[in-house]
């Protein structure tokens, strides 16, 4: 049965993987396109795609291994967040916005005479607050996760920026990297061992897979979910106290939704199958390629390509990676 | 802008984003690309501003449909995961729109032609057309028996298909007339956000609106347009508060428009569970 389990996991991952491929092959063809009309020219065009569209595409803007990992952390666990919730049958769109709010509530406290962990904690607190509300809506009220998350992920993004609005964000924000990667480490291992080693995760997974079956082996199936949402929602924020500890933090706005990690951790959470392992694997991957696709040339190649070609993969893998549910069972 | 025209604007694109969801059925999945589909449709439709106002929205209707016949009526008749779709459609909408326009060197518009006087009020052609449309669109859905069949296919299409009812082309209308509706909604949504609004916000959560008031209205039509109405002077009001300099954030006022969206939402539900998440959705 396990085996059976991680089998299918790693098929999900290749079938991810392929409509990842098929995105950039879309990306490519926009790049091709964009250099034709620059340079009317087939060769020419072509040279210009790969190496000013492709390569630093590919190569995920050139930089050190540390700036990238300061730039993936953040993103991964988000990705771990939204598919933690989806282990559980649950849709996490909220995860962007519990991030904002997570980042707004670090940024706030840091550098005001406090220890480097009360950021982390108010953000932690905070998300877990904002994923509990959506998983009570649906425990309580019937609501379905997906619209009230997506609603309370907007609330959350202004409420972030209103409260950078009314506590300025401090000059210099104060840095702590190691502990950032150590709290990083310690809230995937907590994933990892609460969904795959603690009973609490085993109910969690049963839900995921018949929510009926869960309910008639006497589980509480609105409790579970108020804490999955909840748990996930912890993980979003702390993504975002971690990136505020990492010097990654940046003005919440509305445009992290659709344009930074509210899509990209979509993505890489559908890419690997709504598996928390596979949400390790392709959080770094989407990562590298928004880092790559910044580093193309913007007169020449919008960077909104790289992120079109994300956008078709996770398309895809609506149909062809990720798990289809019907009835609210996973087929 | 004033007051009621920007209240007649959001409501507008609140009802008529409400109405367009109604097509696609009950189901609150794939009707979630509201978003994606409000921002194609209403940057066509800006982009057409010069032309007169019909032209213009009928632009912004053609390009809501064309998206959604493209993408997502293969979402609403093929085997996928639709919340996973439906982001994904939010999400390369919101792509499109802002390479578009990074293209074309900027978007902008003018309201001139939106222009409707009653009563010395500016209340924009919106509030004939939204009510319109709304009307005709809950008629058709309604009490046509079209309307029926959609619903039928909508609900249960394994049922549907074993009456020999015409799946594919009832969803290949639901989903047109899901992207007509809400193009027209997005030109009126990012009419009211005004200006200064860049495309990367989207439509700044407004589709999502709309399927609160859906969804806290029952699908009924009247109390659906009051919720629209609510919900639409709220973000009026949020936005004639920013202006005003209150001493609170700007940013307050849409989250508390927000807030009250969500505390709407248990409205429509028949409280703990008692059945499936389709039952009960």
């Amino acid at each position: 049965m396990r085996n059976k389990g991680a089998a299918e996991a790693l098929k999900k991952c290749l079938k991810g993987f392929l409509c990842l491929l098929f995105g950039l092959l879309c990306a490519f063809l926009a790049l091709f396109f964009l250099a034709w009309a620059n340079a009317r020219n087939g060769e020419a065009a072509l040279r210009s795609a790969l190496d000013e569209g492709v390569k630093p595409l590919l190569l995920g803007g050139g930089a050190d291994a540390l700036s990238f990992l300061k730039a993936a952390l953040p993103l991964t666990l988000l990705s771990l967040s939204v598919a933690l919730a989806w282990q559980g049958g649950l849709y996490q769109l909220g995860a962007v916005g519990q991030y904002a709010l997570g980042m707004a509530a670090a940024l706030a406290l840091n550098g005001r005479g406090l220890p480097w962990y009360a950021g982390l904690l108010a953000a932690l607190a905070m998300g877990a607050l904002a994923g509990a509300a959506s998983g009570w809506m649906k425990a309580r009220f019937c609501v379905h996760e997906a619209l009230s998350s997506a609603l309370l992920c907007f609330l959350s993004l202004y409420a972030a920026r209103a409260l950078c609005q009314a506590a300025p964000i401090p000059e210099t924000v104060r840095e702590y990297p190691a502990a950032a990667f150590v709290a990083g480490g310690a809230l995937t291992a907590l994933c990892f061992v609460c969904l795959y080693a603690a009973v609490w995760g085993r109910a969690v997974r049963l839900m995921g897979d018949c929510r009926a079956l869960a309910a008639y082996a006497g589980e509480d199936t609105g409790r579970l979910t108020a804490l999955l949402m909840s748990f996930s929602g912890l993980l979003a924020g702390g993504a975002g106290g971690i990136a505020v500890l990492l010097g990654a933090a940046e003005e919440p706005s509305l445009a992290l939704l659709f344009s930074g990690p509210g899509i990209q951790s979509l993505t890489a959470a559908a890419l690997g199958g709504g598996y928390p392992g596979g949400a390790l694997v392709f959080g770094p991957v989407t990562a590298w390629l928004a880092r790559g696709a910044k580093a193309m040339d913007s007169a020449l190649f919008p960077g909104e390509i790289g992120e079109a070609a994300l956008t078709v993969g996770l398309y895809l893998a609506a149909f062809f990676a990720f798990p289809r549910r019907k009835g609210g069972e996973k087929a | 802008m004033s007051f009621a025209s920007s209240a007649v604007l959001y409501t507008a694109a609140l009802i008529l984003g409400a109405v367009g969801a109604g097509f696609l059925g009950p189901g609150w999945e794939t009707a979630l690309s509201l978003e994606g589909v409000m921002l194609l449709g209403g940057l066509a439709g800006a982009l057409a501003s010069h032309l007169p106002a019909a032209l213009s929205l009928l632009t912004a209707g053609c390009a809501g449909m064309v998206y959604a016949l493209i993408f997502v009526f293969p979402a609403c008749r093929l085997r996928n995961d639709r919340v996973v779709s439906a982001a994904a459609l939010c999400g390369l909408a919101s792509t499109l729109a802002m390479l578009i326009a990074r293209q074309l060197g900027g978007v902008s518009y003018t309201r001139k032609a939106y222009a409707l006087l009653l009563g010395g009020e500016n209340v924009t052609v919106f509030l004939p057309v939204g009510l319109g449309l709304a009307l005709g669109g809950w008629i058709l859905l309604g009490h046509t028996p079209w309307g029926l069949r959609l619903r039928l296919c909508a609900r249960d299409e394994a049922a549907a298909g074993r009456w020999g009812l015409p799946l594919g082309r009832a969803r290949l209308a639901g989903a047109a007339l899901f992207g007509f509706f809400a193009g027209i909604a997005g030109l009126a949504a990012l009419i009211a956000l005004g200006g200064g609004w860049q495309l990367k916000w989207g439509v700044g959560g407004l589709g999502l609106l709309s399927l609160a008031a859906l969804r806290a209205g029952k699908r009924k039509p009247l109390p659906v347009l009051l919720f629209a109405l609510l919900l639409g002077l709220a973000r009026a009001g949020a936005d004639w508060a920013a202006q005003m300099d209150l001493g609170a954030p700007e940013a307050l006022w849409p989250a508390l428009c927000f807030l009250l969206a969500a505390l709407l939402l248990p409205l429509g539900g028949h409280g703990k569970s008692r059945g499936s998440d389709e039952e009960n959705n």
